[in-house]
């Protein structure tokens, strides 16, 4: 479904990703971890399109992101760290743009709207300005905003930050959810929840891959969080 | 969907987004004030003016001397040319949001990850603000109509003079879009629009020598030799390809602008 390779970001002197490799299977849920500034936002963001690389390419769904952008960006969806929300439209009428935007068929756009609302449990709130709303609930519009035209792949970083504990349950079942109809890659700090929710981790670190693979693999021997702190403390040493 | 429809669905966004912020109506309310009152101003002058020349008709026993009087020349035309000005101000204040806040808002991102192209996304917003500017000229029409309603000024005058008005603002809306496509920073962007389009105005008052080539190229480039013919009831094809070609020239370097952060 996606294949990242030789993935380099160079910001001037300084190498942001060092020429990454992976690739994520239809359905797979991938967890990216990493330290802070370890490149997981800056490569999520080339997958996405919204930056371009240095060197290396994405392919997804059979398109290469660098050579067919417009195709790649019709089957994807993209959570930023920072949702990109209109703070001044109502949650209802800013994901009818997103839709309109996103190419959704007219035929089905009120469908998916109320899908989306539905799935990340905004109806309640489908009239309030999104600039009233708490984080939580402008998080979840920003998931909205990532599935409503039903991508092939999901693109999450740090979906649960910022969020109260009942909140960030709700947003994992609802990636769990998610998982059955798209391949999802995450991004995250928080460990526990790799091993809950993820198929598969990548753990980053200085713009380099230290190691993958199955969480099954990964947690045979020690819990997640110890071979985590032990990769990142080696590298730093 | 075709381009356009992208483009159409991005302009409409734009406006919904000028009607549901302040700073709309505020923009709204300095223009037609000022441009109520300068309008209003001239009206007085003309009447002031036109019952000395009624005197002077009597005086002199020379009826010919009104027929200098010319309601188009004397308040359409200035009040036209004040209505340019004060768009000289509110333009970057019109435009300054454009891309700067998209970028601080982040909501860039959703744009650049969405399936439009950047020269959808300049169309889009280009029109959206030109269209906000129309709507808020509109009100405008009504000086003329009540001009129309107590006199008879020509109409030809009136329709180029309002052509010259929206190149202009189009002129300008490009020039914001580029500036505001430079930075997150609203206030630098509003600076940027404003001291570029200033600067058009001003550009031919260096001294040179008179019919000197420098001397023409900087008669070429300034918008005051420009603008003057439309808004005194001339249509000149020249001035038509001159702002033509500045709206294009922005926008292009808006597109340069943007697919150096990425957009394609």
């Amino acid at each position: 479904m996606i294949e990242v390779r030789n993935l380099v970001k160079e910001y001037g002197e300084y190498t942001a990703v060092k020429g990454i490799n992976f690739s994520v299977a239809k359905g797979e849920i991938l967890g990216f971890l990493g330290p802070n500034g370890a490149g997981k936002t800056t490569t999520m963001r080339m997958i996405t399109g919204a930056l371009p690389p240095t060197a290396g390419t994405v392919v997804l769904s059979g398109f290469d992101v660098l050579e067919q952008p417009l195709e790649v960006k019709k089957r994807i969806g993209y959570l930023p760290e920072t949702p990109p929300l209109y703070m001044d439209f109502g949650v209802e009428a800013y994901l009818k743009f997103v839709a309109k935007i996103k190419g959704v068929e007219k035929s089905v756009q009120k469908e998916r709207l109320e899908w989306s609302m539905e799935k990340c449990g905004l109806t309640d709130v489908r009239n309030r300005m999104i600039g009233n709303l708490s984080k939580g609930y402008r998080q979840r519009v920003g998931l909205a905003q990532a599935i409503i035209n039903k991508p092939d792949v999901l693109v999450l970083d740090e979906p649960t930050v910022g969020l109260d504990p009942k909140q960030i349950r709700e947003i994992r079942t609802m990636i769990q959810e998610l998982s059955k109809e798209h391949t999802i890659i995450l991004s995250t700090h928080i460990l526990p929840e790799v091993t809950m929710i993820c198929d598969r981790a990548t753990i980053i670190q200085g713009g380099k891959i230290v190691k993958e693979g199955t969480i099954k693999d990964l947690t045979q021997e020690k819990t997640l969080e110890e071979v985590f702190v032990e990769l990142i403390s080696r590298e730093d040493a | 969907m075709t381009g356009l429809e992208k483009a159409w669905i991005l302009t409409q966004k734009e406006l919904k987004q000028f009607f549901v912020s302040p700073i709309a109506y505020v923009v709204m309310m300095i223009f037609l004030t000022l441009s109520g009152y300068f309008f209003y101003v001239y009206m007085v002058q003309f009447s002031m003016q036109y019952q000395n020349y009624k005197n002077m008709v009597q005086f002199y026993k020379n009826p010919e001397i009104l027929a200098q009087f010319n309601l188009n020349q004397m308040v359409i035309a200035p009040a036209l040319y004040n209505m340019m000005f004060v768009f000289l101000f509110i333009l970057p204040l019109i435009m300054m949001r454009s891309f700067s806040e998209e970028m601080k808002q982040k909501t860039d991102q959703l744009l650049i990850t969405s399936p439009i192209t950047s020269g959808e996304l300049i169309m889009g917003k280009f029109f959206g603000s030109f269209f906000f500017v129309m709507i808020m000229l509109l009100p405008t029409v009504a000086y003329e109509g009540l001009l129309f309603y107590f006199s008879s000024p020509e109409t030809g005058p009136i329709a180029t003079g309002y052509f010259g008005l929206m190149l202009f603002v189009a002129a300008g809306i490009s020039i914001g879009l580029f500036a505001s496509s430079l930075t997150e920073n609203q206030i630098i962007a509003a600076v940027i629009t404003f001291v570029i389009l200033l600067f058009m105005f001003v550009i031919n008052m260096v001294t040179v020598a008179e019919g000197s080539w420098v001397y023409k190229i900087l008669q070429y480039i300034s918008v005051s030799d420009h603008i003057r013919n439309p808004l005194q009831g001339m249509l000149d094809t020249r001035d038509v390809v001159y702002f033509g070609s500045l709206i294009f020239l922005f926008l292009f370097m808006t597109k340069r602008s943007l697919e150096a952060k990425g957009w394609r």
